[in-house]
């Protein structure tokens, strides 16, 4: 740094003596090295902040509502919860995935479905809410690889239930899977919610809606709609009757599935399983 | 008119402890009631002294540089402006601290000398190549050289010690 000299009779200190009686080149060495110094303290200050907020899994950055980009998925702790990193700049998101709600049974399932969907995969977020910068998960929607829904993958086939707060069209995908008893409807989550989400009108009638009672509490569990001790009348004919097992089958199989093993029956009887394909991907296949 | 000694009364006092002077003949900023002249700048380059306001500039451009690299992604707007308020502002306030809060001259060294063939009038910087500058009043010699500078402080070197000798610019 420059130098405002002091008095000669009041004799100096050390520093200033060494300072003043060294050489130029003296000077210029000190002088650099105390500049860089004060460089790599600022920037290693600057630099290990930005490192700290991403261990909080925050992103550093300030994300506002509409904000889209991708992340690679390194870490899902839930099925509604998870960890990327964006591939760019190597910051760490953490994420809270708008419109699913985790249900407090199934967890080990649901997880594994969300992991086998996102983990290791290159998938988009779109921010829902401005974000609290390097505090708080970032509350978003997922984009899959393959372009679906990641919130609309797992409430279909019932890996997790809907948040209608959040998003509201997820409430008759939910409904549906209920109908269907699909992943954790299908009794494994046994009175969770069952007065949640009332079944919309239009969804059609499958054979689980002739049946029990609301005073039973063995499996199947109880439709939502269905609230007297009388079987369900039939459903009128309508043009969504229940489709054939042909019909059935095309619905369902080769197509991709999520938690290896889950098995899943017709109206008629016939039985698909979850297995993994030549490429490793699960597919729905008959069980025989 | 002269005296019987010789003596013209009507000259010019001369003074015999003469205060050091800016080359164009005006008083040093940062001249102390000891005597002696504050100055800053450490360095020079050839003849030409390098600003210490220049100096503390750059210092402070370096440091915005590294601040707006970290601050870049989340306070791209503040990085810019530290990056160009910073040298500005540590510029100006050296200049504020050398010129009001502290007064110091700039000098140039001009010259080496041995402690031994300094004489009255000569004007030297007191520790080493830098720092403050006094101007010698009497010079004495023995084992060592004994100068006594404006000011009445007193400083000996041994004869053949190198001293620097400068000018005061402003």
């Amino acid at each position: 740094m420059p130098n405002a000299s002091e008095p000669p009779t009041t004799s100096p200190g050390i520093v200033r003596r060494f300072w003043w009686r060294s050489g130029q080149r003296t000077r210029l060495a000190v002088a650099c090295a105390g500049v860089l110094g004060a460089l790599a303290v600022t920037g290693a200050a600057g630099f290990s902040g930005d490192a700290r907020l991403a261990e909080r899994g925050g992103p550093g950055v300030a994300v506002h509502r509409g904000d889209s980009f991708e992340v690679t998925v390194r870490a899902v702790s839930g099925v509604d919860l998870f960890e990327g990193v964006e591939p760019g700049t190597g910051r760490v998101f953490g994420a809270r995935v708008a419109g699913v709600s985790a249900a407090p049974c199934w967890q080990s399932q649901s997880l594994a479905v969300a992991e086998n969907l996102l983990r290791g995969k290159k998938v988009r977020l779109i921010v829902k809410k401005d974000g609290d910068t390097g505090t708080d998960r970032l509350l978003v929607d997922v984009e899959l690889p393959d372009g679906t829904d990641y919130a609309r993958t797992v409430v279909d086939e019932g890996t997790a239930s809907a948040d209608v707060a959040a998003r509201g069209e997820l409430g008759p995908v939910e409904s549906a899977a209920r109908l269907q008893r699909r992943g954790l409807w299908a009794g494994g989550c046994t009175g969770y919610r069952d007065d949640a989400l009332a079944p919309p009108s239009s969804t059609p009638q499958t054979s689980s809606t002739t049946a029990v009672p609301t005073t039973t509490t063995t499996t199947p569990p109880p439709v939502p709609t269905t609230t007297t001790e009388e079987p369900a009348p039939e459903p009128p004919p309508t043009a969504t009757e229940e489709p054939g097992d042909d019909e059935w089958l095309a619905r369902f199989e080769g197509k991709r599935c999520l938690l290896e093993g889950t098995r899943r029956t017709s109206p008629k009887g016939t039985e698909i399983v979850c297995t993994r394909g030549p490429r490793g991907q699960l597919r729905w296949q008959r069980a025989d | 008119m002269r005296t019987e000694d010789h003596v013209d009364l009507f000259a010019e006092a001369v003074e015999a402890d003469p205060a050091p002077t800016r080359v164009d003949g005006g008083r040093p900023r940062g001249l102390t009631a000891e005597g002696w002249v504050r100055t800053t700048g450490w360095l020079q380059v050839g003849d030409h002294p390098v600003s210490s306001v220049l100096l503390a500039a750059v210092a402070g451009l370096l440091w915005a540089l590294v601040g707006a690299a970290a601050l870049v992604t989340e306070f791209p707007v503040a990085a810019g402006v530290l990056t160009l308020t910073t040298p500005v502002v540590s510029g100006v306030l050296w200049w504020l601290f050398t010129t009001r809060l502290r007064p110091a001259s700039t000098a140039r060294n001009v010259d080496t000398c041995r402690a031994d063939e300094l004489e009255p009038g000569d004007t030297i910087r007191l520790h080493g190549s830098i720092g403050p500058i006094g101007q010698v009043v009497e010079v004495a010699l023995d084992d060592d050289a004994r100068v006594v500078l404006h000011g009445g402080a007193r400083r000996t070197w041994a004869r053949d010690d190198v001293v620097h000798l400068a000018e005061l610019l402003r």
